[in-house]
């Protein structure tokens, strides 16, 4: 018998064959394609980690998120403050008026250091600053030239460009507010009985003095600084604070106000007399980082996104760049943060930088 | 099977191979796209390091590395420019005369370039191991009445000689510092500790380098007005004088530093014939230098590299009194420092004899010279 069609039989095992062979196809290009959208997802994370970083990267060496040379309304910085009698409050980007012989100082102009004691016998030469405020007849007034400059600077732009401005390990120190309870204190004077009307440190106020000086390292060469310091008269940094955060649009809270306080820099070291330790309210600072939706945003449209910041800090013993990555899983909705921090432009090479013809010119540092 | 069968057989094996063959292309291609630019990030990150190896490498040949002690690149007598290192001109035996060190337009002259290509040697010259060693100091009983004072040192110190060694009277009772390195060396014998074994780790070549061009006063004062390059100097460096009127001698510590990543080993030009070239920012040339096969490949390598211009000021200042004394704990320290990441171009006090670095700038696009 001849057959011109297939039996119930053969159709049914073809027919299963094939959905067996339809199913394993299925599930094969299931699994890759679900491969695929996994990598792809990766890789937009990855892209988004990596547009973090360059932009991470990019700011350190510009400032864009703190002073944006191509738009007066992101130049907070420059607005200038200290014609409003705060002293120590003034922003990083305002114009410094000060004379052009002060840029270049150096420590081999006798201006800048004071010979006395060990260092009379340096013969390898003067690698410290080493200055005194005021005339006296261990301080003439030739040496004034230093902090006059340093006090400029800080009137001027403030602690955090003080900082920063002056080369690392440049030292500091203040003299106190007289004391009428301390017999050790009852007039501005220090150990050489030289008056000191100008310089003064605010203990309520948690605010730098007036004036600082570079006396530490003369009244150490003089066994003046134990005098100065068992006498409750002066003080030597050791723990100071500052920090830059990105101006506001670039973070919540108010911008202004925690670059206000990053101004208002304390002592924090231990075992001063400056007991309170006023401190910055750096957890409201790190919050508002932390929660900030994109004010430095990268993300594409309709994703949960990264978001990133930079924040400089700055104390006497060292200088952080500190960017934060902040990446949401587009799916799973984790979190992870990335932290780096990475040497780029300083302060005044910022301010040099707004200097260029390409970024306005603005002449803030001449 | 019939071959209608077979064809529609093949139509289906096809098509899905098809699909499963676009899937992995596109996987692929995701993969090879997220690596580049991976690599990308890589290559900048090295740039960057090489950052950090430059100004270091600015700090250190301030005072070190020509030979004899110099001063700084102003030097910190008088601010002349430097490095310069003591000689005897007169052949009295006492060398009195400070000189630059450096001849012609060579480097470190302004205006010249130091090529610097970054890899680990085998092993450097006068490697050492951070080993800790018992100090062979005297060993000062605490019964002992204390010494008679010996010259000050600084306020509530004193150093005296004891058993012919120099003691600190207030440390008497200690009886040896193991705190302090006593470094061991690497090699078997003095020969060997002394030359080192330069040869590259063939896993570190090709990697990273840096540039260091030393500005010259035209560089960045002085320009005509209206000049247009180099856009990025609008300060005047060399402005100030000394209180007796005298005008600062030229500023000679600033730099532009070019930091790269890749395998051209710094060199910027191809030939004497390329634009811009100068001896003295390129002595020997890419092409004489018989490292390349051709034009061709070193130009490929250089579009393959990240390149990152930089500024900075050096500044001779150590910021603290220990800087000054070799022998004191905190010269050790640098080490740890470094570890910390405090480092010389941060405000933490240095604690090394080689300044530090004042002000670093980023420049947007490729300077002129470097």
């Amino acid at each position: 018998m001849t057959r011109t069609a297939f039996t119930l039989v053969e159709l049914m095992v073809a027919i299963a064959l094939s959905l067996l062979i339809v199913a394993t196809a299925t599930a094969a290009f299931q699994v890759a394609s679900k491969a695929l959208t996994q990598s792809e997802r990766l890789t937009k994370e990855n892209q988004l980690v990596r547009s973090a970083y360059q932009a991470g990267v990019e700011d350190a060496d510009f400032w864009f998120s703190v002073d944006d040379p191509f738009d007066p309304a992101g130049q907070p910085q420059r607005a200038l403050r200290r014609d409003t009698g705060e002293d120590g409050n003034g922003n990083i980007f305002v114009s410094l008026d000060l004379p052009q012989e002060f840029h270049n100082w150096n420590v081999s102009d006798p201006r800048s250091f004071q010979v006395v004691g060990e260092f009379r016998t340096n013969r390898g030469g003067d690698y410290s600053l080493l200055s005194t405020v005021e005339s006296t007849e261990r301080a003439p007034a030739v040496r004034d030239w230093y902090p006059t400059m340093l006090d400029t600077v800080f009137h001027q732009l403030g602690t955090y460009a003080t900082f920063e401005y002056f080369p690392p390990g440049t030292g500091y120190t203040w003299y106190l507010d007289k004391d009428d309870s301390n017999p050790m204190r009852p007039e501005w004077k220090n150990a050489f009985g030289d008056s000191f009307t100008k310089f003064r440190y605010s203990l309520a106020e948690g605010r730098w003095p007036n004036k600082m000086n570079m006396a530490y390292r003369v009244t150490r060469a003089n066994q003046g600084e134990r005098d100065e310091l068992n006498n409750g008269r002066a003080r030597v940094l050791h723990g100071m604070y500052t920090m830059v955060g990105p101006r506001s649009g670039w973070m919540l809270g108010d911008s202004q106000q925690h670059n206000l306080l990053a101004r208002m820099t304390v002592d924090s070291s231990n075992g001063n007399e400056n007991g309170g330790k006023p401190q910055p309210d750096w957890g409201g600072i790190s919050q508002d980082l932390a929660a900030s939706v994109p004010f430095y945003s990268i993300k594409p449209e309709a994703w949960p996104g990264v978001e990133m910041a930079v924040v400089r800090k700055e104390n006497n013993y060292g200088r952080r760049v500190a960017t934060a990555i902040k990446l949401v899983n587009p799916i799973s909705g984790d979190i992870r943060m990335f932290n780096f921090h990475c040497i780029g432009t300083t302060l005044r090479g910022a301010r040099m930088q707004r200097d260029w013809r390409h970024f306005g010119a603005a002449g803030i540092e001449q | 099977m019939s071959d209608a069968r077979r064809g529609t057989v093949l139509i289906i094996i096809a098509g899905i191979a098809a699909l499963m063959l676009a899937v992995s292309l596109t996987f692929l291609t995701r993969m090879r796209g997220d690596g580049e630019e991976a690599a990308y990030v890589l290559r900048d990150s090295t740039a960057r390091i090489m950052l950090v190896n430059a100004m270091a490498y600015v700090c250190e040949t301030s005072r070190l590395g020509w030979g004899e002690e110099t001063f700084g690149w102003n030097d910190v007598h008088d601010h002349s420019v430097g490095p310069s290192c003591f000689v005897d001109k007169d052949g009295d035996g006492v060398r009195e005369t400070a000189e630059p060190v450096w001849v012609g337009d060579a480097w470190p002259a302004p205006g010249s370039s130091a090529r610097c290509p970054m890899y680990v040697m085998q092993r450097p010259p006068r490697a050492i191991t951070p080993h800790l060693g018992h100090n062979p100091m005297v060993i000062v009983d605490a019964s002992l009445p204390a010494p008679p004072a010996g010259y000050k040192d600084g306020p509530g110190e004193s150093l005296t000689r004891f058993n012919g060694v120099v003691v600190d009277v207030k440390g008497r009772r200690k009886m040896a510092d193991f705190s302090v390195l006593d470094p061991q060396p690497v090699a078997g014998n003095r020969a060997d500790f002394v030359a080192g074994d330069p040869v590259p780790r063939i896993e570190s070549l090709d990697l990273g380098w840096f540039r260091v061009y030393r500005e010259r006063a035209i560089d960045h004062d002085g320009l005509p007005a209206g000049s247009p390059e180099p856009y990025y100097d609008t300060v005047d460096l060399n402005g100030g004088t000394y209180p007796d009127g005298r005008q600062y001698p030229d500023n000679g510590s600033v730099f532009v530093l070019t930091c790269g990543s890749g395998a051209t080993q710094g060199y910027r030009f191809w030939s004497t014939s390329d634009p811009g070239y100068d001896r003295a920012l390129e002595p020997v040339t890419a092409g004489d230098s018989g490292l390349f096969q051709s034009r061709e490949q070193f130009e490929s390598m250089r579009a393959e590299e990240q390149l990152l211009w930089f500024r900075i000021e050096w500044s001779p200042l150590v910021g603290d009194q220990s800087g000054h004394n070799t022998y004191s704990g905190s010269y050790f320290n640098a080490i740890g420092n470094h570890r910390e990441g405090s480092n010389i171009w941060g405000h933490n006090p240095p604690s090394t004899q080689f300044g530090s670095i004042k002000w670093i700038q980023r420049l947007d696009r490729e300077p002129p010279r470097w």
